[in-house]
């Protein structure tokens, strides 16, 4: 095993004992970038001189003794969303071409600060509109257990590039799919968490009340440990207001879970369409928790068919309303050939954005107008509470009584490039397993619990309620902790 | 035809930081030195919101008489503007915070405060041959705005009620409400309806770009002839938006590239609602003080209006009151020495007790003073018969020069009232 | 629409916006379904209220005005510039 393929904490631990260097970290990943890359289209943006240097001056750091940060020295990835002060950020797409942040994310400069080495920009669906990882204007990243195939998306080159070894860990952003689907798919982990638990300050903005910033690593105490670094209050983010970050808990983490714990099966999320060798992995994962003294039962969603039409709806006017600002005066792509300001607005927008993008702001544009504002996006917000409500019950003592749902991360395994998906019901499915944790503001795990047999990874979902981010690790930890299917690295 | 006039006053509030981010809420600076990614707009910068901003309206919409949403909160109001960096303005519109509420003219007619609602100023744009220049300091600075009702019916009506907006905005510290830095903008909506008729126009005219008060009733008397005229001749105004231009003296139609704008309101998805919690208010207010310097001290109307125009000059006054002194004397000293404000209550009054014992208190003789001067002065006697009262400045002064500044001014400022109502 | 969201479409991207638009008025109709008469809408899922600043404490310091220009397609003397707002 190279040492691109250590996990974080198995790099720290050598590092802290003086075994490898920075240097060494980050030249591996280096190495594995120069044979992988071209195949996965993993990056927007690599930075190997930049990254190097800041190599050396940690490990100088580290031999002179002096006291370093929880992530110092180690090799990572930000999707492209992420605003990275000087460094070139994209969101995928072209109209952000050129664009240099004057300002740095919230996320990336915790992670800075405690020592983490940026190494590159990952590719993704442009302002992370898809779920395949096809939307990027900046071609499509592939999935490293079979090239032909789709990574997930929209934190594509996130997953990609954790799964391959190009990096040790990577950020994310999950607004109805875009964490868990590509860990799914990569087989790796991805945490989708509660909503408000980590800042958006500095991530562009698609549906500003959907986002959560998070990451994707190649085993749960990785998500803890880099999660401890970037979660928690942080006053440029209203919405973080009284977060308290997530506890480290280092190389003996999770004491065990308390076998007391139900977990629930929502009947709607195993419907018809579910591709049988998805539905058989996700039953055994029930079915070992059962073993180890969980309790596992049937419940019901009664509100699930409903998340598609509340998401897209709701999902579309934020877009719509975050887009306007991409409009060719104060920052990058910039149509200046017509005559006056009004074409500025139009040519830069409509040659800027992808197509998709395009139709996004449109539909937003549509649902939000005079006439349609109460039928359609205020009666969203509606159905989004009574779809809120089918998980608090759901894990109310006194009602449902589950501590931790169980679904598919995915009704199918990942599908061939180009391929969009054919079976209406598979796609429609896609999205409702995902969606309603996000319009109820909840946490979301993605764990990899099996292959198919072409060699495709599954993904398994936990769901907990907010700020259940903690119990979810520890419930997936004791799965992880007894199938290592990390171990079956991608043949590259 | 009689005119419907509304007006929406936008007023920058006095803060150290901005609405929605901590860039300096300042005047004069290099232009975009004092802007960070949230003003700018730049993809991936949230708001937080600014609490004194919130507190400052609150009050001011407590002062106005409304009632306060305690759930209220900000939307976006989406529309494209290169002044306007998001491409839409944190504002409010379903829960502004106050609403409901009046302010009272001269004549006791009261004008309903439709909302009192708080959102960020826009960016400054200015129109060169080359092009426009964008500047975004003024971006995101706390913007407050009055919306009346369509109550008021004449320029007269429209200034005064503008001037009493300006004073309790300034008497609350909400603002220096300073017009020719922008501080205090004026929005008119006029329209003419039949004498007689109480029904709502059909149509209203919206004049943008009103900095003075002077300029209000310009743009209000050239509007009533304009739309006047336009009905003379059996059409109907179109409903529009005009600006006014202060040089020619006119308003100008201003054709939107836009339609109607259609704002597309929702909910601001990265701020967290308000939960208002209103204590009554404590501090006095203009009108408050106005009513008391009348009906307690008993002071003439000009002095008192005088005395109420600014919160520091009625807190001198009541500081002097406090000391003991008479409240003629009180407010003629201020009035006829606005420096006195920096000196020490208690050693004005001392000043004053001294004059006040070489005072011509004899009954008699101030009759005889105020007779001669009522006398030689038939006409400004007529005109304050009239109704113009701020006359009676004159008058007193008159009485002061003929007595050579000896009468004491509280017997004399009585008898001038004595003998003027007969 | 376009209008409103200041885009235009090419020719070949119209057929799928209009397969996009009528999934999302079939998805509007199917909320119809549901009763949501007696149930808030749900805008913000953190249930936080009143967050809010001071205006003494400075977050961030401003970008200055090079930095805040930086990727301005066209500046002059301080100001970003576009062509004449008629």
């Amino acid at each position: 095993m190279e040492l691109c393929d250590l996990t974080v904490l198995q790099a720290k631990e050598r590092l802290e004992k003086g075994e490898i260097t920075s240097v060494d970290l980050v030249s591996s990943c280096f190495e594995r970038i120069e044979k992988v890359e071209k195949a996965l289209n993993s990056f927007i943006l690599l930075r190997k001189e930049e990254a190097l240097g800041e190599a050396q001056e940690i490990d100088k750091a580290r031999k002179s003794g002096k006291s370093l940060g929880s992530l110092a020295g180690i090799p990572y990835a930000a999707k492209d969303i992420f605003c990275t002060e000087g460094i070139e950020t994209t969101a995928g797409s072209n109209i952000l071409k050129g664009f240099i942040p004057p300002y740095e994310s919230t996320v990336t400069k915790r992670l800075k600060e405690a020592g983490a080495i940026l190494i590159g920009k990952t590719n993704c669906d442009a302002f992370a509109h898809g779920s395949s990882g096809e939307n990027s204007d900046f071609g499509p990243t592939k999935n490293p257990y079979n090239p032909q195939y789709v990574p997930g998306g929209s934190s594509s080159g996130s997953g990609s590039s954790v799964a391959a070894g190009e990096c040790l860990f990577a950020t994310g952003t999950d607004t109805g799919s875009s964490i868990r689907l590509p860990a799914g798919f990569c087989n790796v982990v991805g945490l989708k968490p509660t909503y408000g638990l980590v800042s958006r300050y500095g991530v562009i903005s698609m549906a500003s009340s959907l986002d959560c910033p998070g990451v994707i690593t190649r085993d749960i105490k990785d998500q803890a440990l880099v999660l401890s670094v970037i979660s928690g209050e942080d006053e440029l983010d209203a919405n973080t207001k009284g977060a308290k970050n997530i506890k480290n808990r280092g190389s003996d983490p999770f004491q065990g879970s308390d076998p007391n714990l139900k977990i629930g099966l929502p009947k709607e999320y195993f419907a018809k369409g579910i591709d049988p060798e998805v539905k058989e992995a996700i039953m055994q994962a029930a079915k070992f928790y059962e073993n180890l003294g969980f309790k596992v039962k049937e419940i019901s969603l009664p509100h699930t068919e409903y998340g598609v039409a509340a998401y897209y709806l709701i999902c579309h006017s934020e877009v719509s309303s975050n887009l306007a600002r991409n409009d060719g005066v104060r920052f990058s792509f910039s149509d200046r050939s017509g005559s006056d300001y009004q074409s500025v607005y139009f040519n830069s927008r409509s040659r800027g954005f992808g197509a998709e993008a395009k139709r996004r702001i449109m539909l937003g544009t549509y649902v939000l107008s005079a006439g349609y504002y109460e039928a359609y996006y205020e009666r969203a917000a509606r159905v989004r509470r009574l779809i809120k409500e089918d998980f608090d019950k759901a894990f109310d003592p006194k009602v449902n009584d589950v501590d931790v749902i169980l679904t598919p991360v995915s009704p199918t395994p990942p599908f061939k490039l180009g391929e969009k998906v054919n079976d209406p019901l598979q796609m429609y499915l896609s999205d409702i397993l995902l969606v309603g944790v996000n319009l109820s503001g909840i946490a979301g795990l993605s764990v990899p619990c099996g292959f198919t047999k072409s060699a495709l990874p599954i993904g398994m979902q936990l769901i907990g309620p907010r700020f259940s981010d903690e119990l979810l690790l520890e419930v997936g930890y004791q799965y992880e902790k007894e199938h290592q299917w990390i171990e079956r690295k991608p043949e590259l | 035809m009689k005119p419907v006039i509304g007006l929406e006053i936008h007023i920058q509030l006095k803060t150290q930081t901005k609405m929605f981010c901590s860039c300096a809420n300042a005047w004069e600076a290099e232009p975009n030195s004092k802007t960070c990614p949230i003003c700018l707009g730049l993809p991936g910068a949230i708001p937080t919101i600014n609490k004194l901003a919130v507190d400052l309206v609150v009050k001011t919409s407590q002062a106005l008489n409304c009632a306060i949403n305690n759930h209220s909160f900000f939307e976006r109001k989406n529309y494209f503007y290169p002044d306007l960096p998001k491409g839409f303005q944190i504002s409010q519109h379903r829960k502004p915070i106050g609403i409901n509420g009046y302010l009272e003219l001269g004549n006791a007619k009261k004008i309903n405060i439709t909302d009192v609602h708080l959102e960020e100023d826009t960016g400054k744009s200015m129109h060169t041959d080359e092009g426009t220049l964008l500047d975004f300091n003024k971006c995101g600075i706390p913007l407050m705005e009055i919306v009346s009702g369509p109550e008021l019916e004449s320029a007269e009506e429209a200034v005064e009620y503008s001037k009493k907006i300006y004073q309790l905005v300034r008497w609350l510290e909400v603002s220096e409400c300073d017009m020719e830095k922008g501080q205090m903008r004026l929005e008119l909506n006029i329209s003419l309806r039949p004498e007689g008729s109480t029904d709502l126009p059909s149509y209203k005219v919206e004049v943008k770009n009103i900095n003075s008060f002077k300029f209000l009733k310009n743009a209000i008397d050239y509007e009533i002839k304009r739309q006047t005229e336009i009905f003379d001749k059996g059409e109907k105004p179109t409903q529009e938006n005009r600006g006014f231009d202060d040089v020619k003296g006119k308003t100008v139609s201003q054709r939107e590239k836009e339609e109607a704008h259609d704002y597309r309101y929702f909910p601001e998805p990265d701020l967290p609602p308000l939960r208002l919690e209103t204590k009554p208010l404590t501090e006095i207010l203009p009108q408050e003080a106005f009513k008391k310097l009348l009906e307690k001290f008993k002071l003439p109307m000009a002095m008192a209006e005088q005395l109420t125009r600014e919160k520091s000059v009625y807190q001198f006054f009541e500081k002097l009151i406090e000391e003991g002194m008479g409240p003629v004397g009180a407010g003629n000293i201020i009035i006829n020495k606005p420096s006195v404000l920096q000196e020490d209550p208690k050693i004005i009054n001392q000043k004053s007790k001294i004059k006040n014992q070489n005072l011509i208190k004899d009954d008699t003789i101030i009759n005889n003073i105020v007779e001669k001067v009522l006398a030689s002065n038939p006409k400004v006697v007529a005109d304050y018969k009239a109704g113009k009262e701020e006359t009676v400045k004159f008058l007193m002064g008159q009485v002061m020069k003929e007595s050579k500044g000896q009468a004491d001014p509280q017997l004399a400022s009585q008898k001038l009232q004595e003998l003027l109502k007969q | 629409m376009a209008k409103l969201a200041r885009i235009e479409l090419d020719k070949d991207e119209a057929p799928v916006f209009a397969q996009q638009l009528s999934r999302i008025v079939s998805y509007a109709d199917k909320l119809q379904e549901v009763d949501t008469s007696k149930v808030e809408p749900l805008f913000n899922t953190t249930e936080l209220v009143d967050v809010v600043r001071k205006d003494d404490q400075k977050y961030q310091e401003p970008l200055g005005q090079d930095k805040a220009l930086d990727n301005a397609p066209e500046k002059d003397k301080g100001y970003f510039k576009i062509k004449q707002v008629l």
